[in-house]
């Protein structure tokens, strides 16, 4: 279809003034921060309510036109261009916070609310309880970091943020709307149990088999008072074996390890030259709650206590250095004091790049992890930028290798590109998975994935979507 | 940075950055550079193991790494340590507990208790 008839077409289903074929945003919606190559859509269209999604699909079927949910497009994995053309449907004005239920606390929201529009509203008009944010901007979807099994900082308590989903309702690729958990049955979303769990249709298929319009969340109590700390510590094997003791506390709401030039970089350095022999090699980076001050005075304690056996057995650790101190020193440490954040070191580098290895798996091969990605990242020039944690308790823990650099610097571009294949492929050997998948990883995926896992994959998407409408080429599902 | 000058900073350690940006910020406070107009002195910083010379001159410090030159002081400790050096502006209750190592004239090292005002 010639773009003049699409948007015509289009806009019989959408208002023109949302349909949107111009060069510069058609420009716009076909890059991201990533090395991913550019992927330019046909057109582009807010759309504003679950009617006009279900239209929307319907079309396409009928003209065999691909669909690209979007909303903020801050996925590090290339996730929202279109490999094959098609429509982008862009979510970011279905902004609703539909409800609030303080006691079943959760959330019930529409795919364009960010991580910024629900921090604002819990603190207005639900000061007792709160949710979780990832260290990506405010303008970050809420549901979309959910529905790519994201993380944010209670993930070591509650897990990936598909956990924290009670139920959605999701336009199908047939333009069925289908409500998914305990909403499905009853007016209170409460969870996603107990009725067969069809969320997993929708977690980390990369928008290929449907379109979400309304998620419910969970929220959880907001204690009065909150502790943040960080330590400076030796080596990151050192910072891993603390984590690891940490974690086993059960007492932390995030527990979080850097490796040194996330450090510089908070200061201005943006391309670390190297590692000094003196300094530490990693930060670890504590956060906990509590309901009284005894509580929290007996939570530090049990921080001073594990320190002091991990230092009996050869760890080398500063002391805690509370985060109200350091933010008196360096006015951006106020980061870590507030989420949802932007770390614009990561993104104001005046390359425009960043990219990332994400990967959760086994926290028993993160030493071997960090040593094989600083010895690939040195090789290519890049300064080991890792960000490690505990996920869920510790039952499973993030390993994330990030880069940043210079988008209209191709050579540098291709490093990068090498170096995420090599990093990418080495977390796979040790058992990591990488999530939010990019497709150059989908690929190396696929090699591990058992073939009857893949082959169901297909079969239902064949199922939910037989003319291959959402988000084609992703997950390699036709 | 205007009054405080990092001698190679890409390849400064994390105290060293840390602290320039704390000098930074003193010094840029009305009237603060001027006291030290008169001076030329060296002062020695070590914590967690990192150590840099400070060497204020005409207004301005520059950081380097290491301990260089002649210098006339040296304070070294714990990087918590100093973290309670600069927010209490007292060396007294970090030293008596162990955090902090005074060597040299103890009278240099007076600039610091403003310089690193948390």
């Amino acid at each position: 279809m010639q773009s003049k008839e699409l948007s015509e077409a289009l806009s019989t289903i959408i208002p023109p003034d949302r349909v949107l074929i111009d060069d510069a945003t058609l420009t716009e919606y076909s890059s991201d921060m990533t090395e991913t190559p550019p992927a330019r859509p046909d057109a582009v269209v807010k759309a504003h309510t679950r009617d006009e999604i279900v239209s929307l699909v319907r079309f396409a079927n009928e003209n065999r036109v691909p669909l690209i949910p979007a909303v903020a497009r801050t996925n590090l994995g290339g996730l929202c261009l279109p490999d094959h053309g098609g429509v982008i449907v862009d979510l970011t004005e279905m902004r609703r916070i539909i409800e609030v239920n303080e006691n079943e606390m959760y959330a019930l929201i529409e795919p364009g609310v960010t991580f910024g529009d629900i921090s604002a509203y819990l603190k207005e008009k639900h000061p007792s309880i709160r949710f979780g944010y990832p260290l990506s901007p405010p303008y970050t979807s809420v549901c979309a970091n959910c529905i790519c099994d994201g993380l944010a900082n209670l993930s070591m308590r509650h897990g990936a943020m598909s956990e924290w989903v009670n139920g959605m309702e999701v336009v199908l690729p047939s333009g069925e709307v289908i409500v998914t958990g305990a909403g499905a049955v009853s007016p209170v979303w409460f969870g996603h149990a107990p009725i067969p769990d069809l969320d997993g249709l929708i977690f980390s298929w990369q928008g290929t088999t449907g379109i979400v319009t309304k998620m419910a969340v969970q929220l959880w109590p907001n204690l009065p008072l909150r502790k943040r700390m960080f330590l400076l510590v030796g080596t990151h094997i050192d910072a891993f074996n603390l984590m690891r003791r940490f974690c086993r506390t059960m007492m932390f709401d995030d527990i979080g390890g850097m490796t040194w030039p996330t450090g510089k970089m908070l200061f201005g350095i943006k391309r670390p030259a190297g590692k000094d022999p003196t300094e530490p090699g990693a930060f670890v980076y504590l956060d906990f709650s509590g309901n009284i001050p005894e509580e929290i005075d007996c939570k530090l304690k049990m921080v001073r206590t594990v320190l002091a056996r991990a230092r009996a057995e050869g760890v080398k650790s500063e002391d805690p250095i509370m985060l109200e101190d350091i933010v008196k020193l360096n006015e951006r440490f106020a980061k870590f004091a507030e989420f949802p954040t932007t770390l614009d070191f990561l993104l104001d580098h005046g390359g425009g790049g960043l990219t990332w290895v994400g990967t959760y798996g086994p926290t028993a091969a993160w030493d071997e992890a960090a040593n094989r990605a600083e010895q690939i990242m040195a090789k290519h020039g890049f300064a080991p930028t890792m960000v490690l944690r505990p996920m869920k308790g510790g039952h499973f823990g993030v390993f994330r290798v990030i880069t940043i650099f210079d988008k209209k610097d191709a050579a540098e571009t291709e490093r990068v590109r090498q170096c995420n294949r090599e990093l990418g492929r080495m977390a796979l050997d040790l058992g990591f998975v990488i999530y939010k998948t990019p497709a150059w990883a989908v690929e190396m995926m696929l090699e591990r994935m058992n073939p009857e896992t893949h082959a169901l994959m297909k079969r239902i998407k064949k199922l939910l979507d037989p003319n291959n409408i959402m988000n084609p080429g992703k997950w390699k599902l036709s | 940075m205007q009054y405080v000058e990092i001698v190679e900073p890409e390849k400064m350690h994390l105290m060293g950055l840390m602290l320039a940006h704390l000098f930074e910020k003193n010094l840029s406070k009305p009237g603060a550079a001027d006291r030290l107009k008169s001076k030329d002195s060296r002062i020695g910083i070590g914590a967690g193991g990192m150590k840099i010379t400070l060497h204020m001159s005409d207004g301005r410090v520059i950081v380097s790494k290491g301990f260089e030159g002649r210098i006339a002081a040296r304070v070294e400790g714990t990087m918590d340590g100093f973290m309670a050096f600069g927010v209490h502006r007292s060396m007294v209750g970090p030293y008596l507990q162990g955090k902090l190592k005074i060597a040299g004239n103890p009278f240099a090292l007076l600039p610091m208790l403003w310089l690193t005002k948390l």
